[in-house]
């Protein structure tokens, strides 16, 4: 049973490297305390909120497997996380590499690797959705339910386990490997894009579901419910159980090859390499550290472009717009362009352990916010542009409005930028998420919001479009004195 | 020149420094030794304003670093002892961005970097990421980072681990060429035998406190550098109750 041990001893201290990496010190970190006792809070946290979900099925058969759609989509997403970010670490840090020098068989080794997910929590992971199915049986008195929930369970820990295994062995935590790093980031857009779609995902669902459409049925994981009265259904999920298992094999081969290579995994490294100058130069450093660092980026392509379409679209659709819709297009312009600046904390967090190399450099804060400020910008260009088209082609929207969406993006994001600045350790420190305080972040957000809330409340009471565009400008100018202040608190040395 | 005027500094109920006045002119190479805790580090760090004196002053060059960090950290090079490199990024991109940073015109840094990058042989090196690079490699991106603004003053906390003999040797050179232009080396170590084979001048500190200073020649003295540490920082019993117990 020694695999058993060492499973215990890699999980162990992978979680702890990777929360550390992420300047997490939260209880809730495998390497404190014991792991049964991990697992446990786990089951406890998730069958709490499986069993919660698995009274919607008061509200009838059809909500019941809406709320099985949703359980089924967290389950997938919190078990990628789970592995994508435990696995990279365990390659990157190499943690396997001193095992063979010890007299451990390969047999021990690859048996605790297959099992060492299991213990990340991976075995927690099907409390999300079973206990939801088996409250929906006994309230429907519906075996079916409780029969679906292992199926998907299943599946959720096949994809997971698959997918996370898969993106550990394909990159490390930093690579130039484009292929490394696409998928990566595609596993990790997924990871964080799930939590994005978990709402629309069971709208559609729920809608379809009350129209009658046949075609949800066959699709994962609603297919898992309908299996046991429908052959095409039950073809379909059994397909993709194959495939999702097919996937984990393939995972954990990919797996044992990378982590038994001893060395990084990178794929093709060119060594050609060249010197930048300027401006140019500092900005690339930027743009660099994040496309090498697929969870950085991930974060930004999710939080700088669905986030604020997802906001966009809805209120820009053309279709049943109210009367007087127009009016209100520079206040609009203005709330999107500040919400696009909120992942500008992720050009910061991705500095990790090489912000301490920033603190004896002739840096002051102001210069390391207008960097930040700039590369932003940059990465955002795509973004910028589609919504600038979709506000300048508004029928008779004028330019005005296009101006002012690129007034408040800029001047938020640098006020974002600045606030973060300012808001870094005097001490040469690693920057993650909790250098700036999960809690300031939030308060900060909920402030800038309530600002553009407040201001939208203020044109509603006001009657007029001149005033309305007046409003506009004026809260633009209020951002813009906010950077000003904080551009001159930001001459202090990082 | 390197000016301390007073200095004390505690963490919290430890005292890492205790009022030491002491000058680093220029046209020495300077070794600053002491046993682990003894401060070498914080005094060091307070030559850039990294860390702040809680009574006393630092000058560098005449510029105080605590009321003008900037300015002091563009005449200064500083290699720390913690080696501290972007894993995701290459030495190529990070001097690059150095270079942004300390306003080196284009084709001065070109000059720089081409010469370092011969000096320290790491023309293989240079495209590879952070992270792939071995100890000793990122120990010369450290040092090439500390040289590639021409500071006036030149402070490297333990900048030979690591070091194969042939770069060892090569920094020391640069050491002494930097000394001979008229201009201040400073470097802490642990290990003696480098202090006497490099520097000029030995300065020994010991819980916060300067417990010797002078010319190398003269602290070593008939009895030797090891024998002289250990006295003046009051090891020599705790060491020969150490080597009873072998």
């Amino acid at each position: 049973m020694a695999w058993k041990k060492l499973a215990e001893i890699i999980a162990r201290e992978a979680s702890y490297r990777s929360a550390k990496e992420r300047g997490k010190r939260s209880f809730f970190r495998l390497s404190k305390g014991s792991m049964v006792r991990y697992n446990a809070l786990l089951i406890t946290i998730f069958t709490f909120l499986s069993v919660s979900m698995g009274f919607g099925a008061f509200a009838g058969r059809d909500l019941s497997i809406v709320m099985l759609t949703m359980l089924s989509l967290m389950d997938i997403m919190i078990g990628i996380l789970i592995m994508a970010l435990n696995t990279q670490v365990l390659i990157s840090d190499k943690l396997l590499d001193p095992l063979f020098r010890l007299p451990i068989s390969e047999d021990d080794v690859r048996k605790a690797l297959s099992w060492v997910g299991i213990y990340w929590g991976e075995a927690a992971l099907p409390f999300v959705v079973i206990p939801a199915g088996l409250v929906m049986s006994l309230i429907l008195k519906d075996l079916t339910f409780f029969l679906s929930s292992l199926f998907i369970a299943l599946m959720g820990l096949f994809l997971s386990l698959g997918l996370g295994y898969l993106v550990g062995s394909l990159a490390s935590r930093y690579t130039r490997s484009l292929k490394g790093r696409t998928i990566s980031t595609l596993v990790w857009v997924l990871a964080l894009g799930i939590g994005f779609l978990i709402g629309p995902a069971s709208s559609a669902v729920e809608k379809s579901l009350s129209s009658g459409l046949n075609m949800i049925s066959w699709i994962p994981p609603v297919s898992f419910v309908f299996m046991f009265q429908d052959s095409v259904a039950l073809t379909i999920s059994l397909a993709y159980l194959l495939l999702f298992y097919l996937l984990l094999r393939y995972g954990t081969d990919k797996f044992w090859n990378a982590a038994t290579r001893g060395e990084v995994p990178l794929l093709k490294v060119s060594a050609k390499w060249s010197i930048r100058y300027g401006l140019a130069a500092a900005i690339l450093r930027e743009l660099k550290i994040t496309v090498r660092t697929p969870r950085i980026l991930a974060s930004v392509i999710m939080y700088s472009i669905f986030f604020p379409l997802s906001i966009l679209f809805p209120s820009l659709s053309v279709s049943d717009l109210p009367a007087g819709f127009r009016e209100y297009i520079p206040i609009l312009a203005l709330a999107v362009g500040g919400f696009e600046s909120f992942s500008l904390l992720y050009f910061y967090i991705m500095e990790a352990a090489g912000a301490k190399s920033l603190y004896s450099l002739p840096l002051r804060r102001s210069d390391i916010a207008i960097l930040k400020f700039l590369a932003f910008s940059i990465v955002n260009v795509p973004l910028i542009l589609a919504v600038g088209a979709t506000i300048l082609l508004f029928p008779n929207a004028g330019i005005l409005p296009f101006l002012i969406y690129i007034g408040s993006f800029a001047g938020s994001s640098l006020m974002n930028s600045l606030i973060y600045a300012n808001m870094l350790p005097e001490e040469p420190s690693h920057w993650s998420s909790e250098t700036f305080g999960r809690n300031i972040i939030s308060i900060l957000m909920i402030g800038e919001i309530s600002f553009y809330f407040l201001v939208g409340i203020t044109t509603f009471l006001i009657p007029g479009a001149m005033e309305k565009i007046l409003i506009s400008i004026i809260s633009l100018a209020i951002v813009w004195l906010i950077d000003a202040f904080l551009y001159r608190w930001g001459q202090r040395i990082l | 020149m390197l000016k301390y005027k007073r200095i004390s500094k505690h963490y919290g109920n430890v005292i890492a420094l205790n009022d030491v006045t002491v000058d680093f002119p220029p046209g020495k190479i300077h070794a600053l030794l002491g046993p682990n805790g003894s401060g070498k580090s914080t005094m060091i760090k307070m030559a850039i304003g990294l860390v702040k004196p809680d009574s006393g002053r630092v000058l560098v060059d005449g510029i105080d670093p605590i009321s003008d960090p900037v300015k002091a950290r563009m005449i200064v090079g500083y290699s720390p002892e913690e080696i501290v490199i972007y894993e995701s990024l290459t030495p190529a991109e990070y001097i690059s961005f150095l270079g942004y940073v300390y306003h080196i015109p284009e084709d001065v840094l070109k000059g720089r970097i081409s010469r370092l990058i011969k000096l320290f042989k790491m023309e293989d090196h240079m495209g590879k990421l952070g992270g792939e690079l071995s100890h000793g490699n990122r120990r010369k991106i450290l040092i090439m980072s500390a040289l590639i603004h021409d500071p006036r003053i030149l402070i490297l906390d333990e900048p030979f681990s690591g070091l194969d003999p042939e770069i060892a040797r090569v920094l020391k050179e640069i050491m002494r060429k930097y000394v001979d232009e008229g201009r201040t080396v400073i470097f802490s170590t642990h290990i003696l035998e480098l202090a006497e084979a490099v520097a000029d001048e030995i300065t020994i500190m010991h819980k916060g406190k300067l417990v010797a200073r002078g010319p190398i020649e003269e602290l070593k003295g008939k009895k030797g550098l090891e024998t002289y540490f250990l006295e003046v920082t009051g090891l020599t019993s705790e060491l020969e109750n150490l080597l009873k117990a072998l």
